[in-house]
């Protein structure tokens, strides 16, 4: 599905920012993937794989990085970690929830060799 | 881990000592360089001129999205037929293969590009641009983009529409909304399809809408039969209070 097309993306720019650093070799991606992003991890590592396989980055490794979303309570404000769009709020029990990180999909450094 | 022993791989760097001196100096070959690189921001960026676009020129531009055979064509076929004369309209309709949505939405006399995605299952921002530059888009009209049905991967790509309308069938399972919360979460309007066949069912329009609301509380709702033409109107009204403005 669209994790091909994302693997793909990430290539690409990780191509590019490498070669903005003057890299000759990019030993370690990390990459930012929220829970809410719509993104199956295991799909991912797997089209990333795929994606880089005979291109200069084949040999590099691409780390995911989970990152937990987390809401906010429109009824009495609360903030806590969410593992869907509609948890209901610990503090009050209301589901009235507005999301509030978690939803990135995001390469977040390299790690290079000049 | 290196492939040949237990020695804690990439992590461990080589040192260089000379006696006397406490620490090692670690070898400096590499380095790590912060980036912060939205991995969709390309798509976003042409989907902002798409709607930059759209704007300037008082296109009302829809992304219609849901599960294959919700009815999306219908809608279309229908909103056409009742609305032309009044309103300019043009549709770019996306799907994998074949050219049977366009022959459909052309035949009701409005132009229409076909964009088979072969493998993708969403359209994204350069698909739509690149559709657009072959459309006559008249000011004041609507362009409606008929994705790819699902309702996962369109979800995640902004076409540069004003406003994302999201379809689900009465033939569907009443928890669609809480199946796929991204798409609901981002919809601005759910059209609840197929009204006609509700006596035949027992899909509860109730408990749809309300766990659509839970995902996205500001979700607005028109039921609508597309073949029979009830609640149409409805619909019509939504598009009429956007169009031109
Ligand atoms: N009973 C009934 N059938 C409908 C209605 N709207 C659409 N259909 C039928 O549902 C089937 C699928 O309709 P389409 O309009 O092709 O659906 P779609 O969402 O465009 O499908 P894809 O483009 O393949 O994703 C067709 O057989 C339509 O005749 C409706 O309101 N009531
Ligand atoms: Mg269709
Ligand atoms: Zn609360």
């Amino acid at each position: 599905m669209h994790e091909m097309f994302l693997a793909m993306s990430i290539v690409e720019q990780t191509r590019a920012a490498a070669a903005a650093e003057g890299a000759d070799r990019v030993l370690e991606v990390e990459i930012e993937v929220g829970s809410l992003a719509g993104v199956m991890l295991e799909s991912l590592e797997f089209c990333l794989e795929a994606a880089a396989r005979s291109t200069p980055v084949a040999d590099t490794d691409f780390r995911l990085l989970p990152v937990m979303a987390s809401g906010r309570c429109s009824s009495c404000r609360n903030s806590f970690e969410v593992d869907s769009f509609f948890a209901p709020c610990p503090a009050c029990g209301k589901v009235d929830l507005a999301i509030t990180g978690g939803r990135e999909l995001k390469i977040r450094s390299l790690t290079i060799e000049d | 881990m290196c492939d040949s022993c237990d020695c804690g791989g990439h992590g461990e760097k080589v040192t260089f000592r000379k006696p006397g001196e406490v620490h090692g100096i670690p070898e400096q070959r590499s380095r790590t360089v912060r980036v912060e690189v939205d991995v969709l921001a390309k798509n976003e960026e042409i989907s902002a001129r798409n709607r930059a676009y759209f704007e300037s020129n008082d296109i009302l531009a829809l992304n219609l999205v849901s599960s294959p055979g919700s009815g999306k064509t219908t809608i279309l076929e229908r909103t056409i037929r009742d609305m032309r004369g009044r309103t300019p309209m043009a549709v770019i309709e996306g799907d994998q293969q074949t050219l049977r949505d366009a022959e459909r939405i052309g035949a009701t006399g409005v132009e229409v590009v076909q964009v088979n995605t072969g493998a993708g299952c969403h359209l994204d921002g350069s698909m739509v641009h690149r559709a657009m530059h072959r459309l006559t888009l008249a000011p004041d009209s609507i362009l409606f983009i008929e994705n790819v049905g699902n309702l996962v991967c369109p979800a995640m790509f902004d076409l540069g529409e004003a406003a994302k309308v999201v379809i689900i069938s009465v033939t569907e399972g009443e928890d669609k909304p809480q199946k796929y919360p991204q798409m609901f979460a981002a919809a601005s309007l759910c059209l609840i399809n197929k009204i006609d066949l509700l006596p035949h069912l027992d899909f509860d329009v109730g408990a749809c809408r309300e766990f659509a609301g839970q995902v996205n509380p500001k979700l607005e709702f028109i039921e609508i039969s597309a073949t029979t033409g009830e609640g149409m109107e409805g619909w019509y009204a939504w598009l009429n209070g956007r169009v031109g403005r």
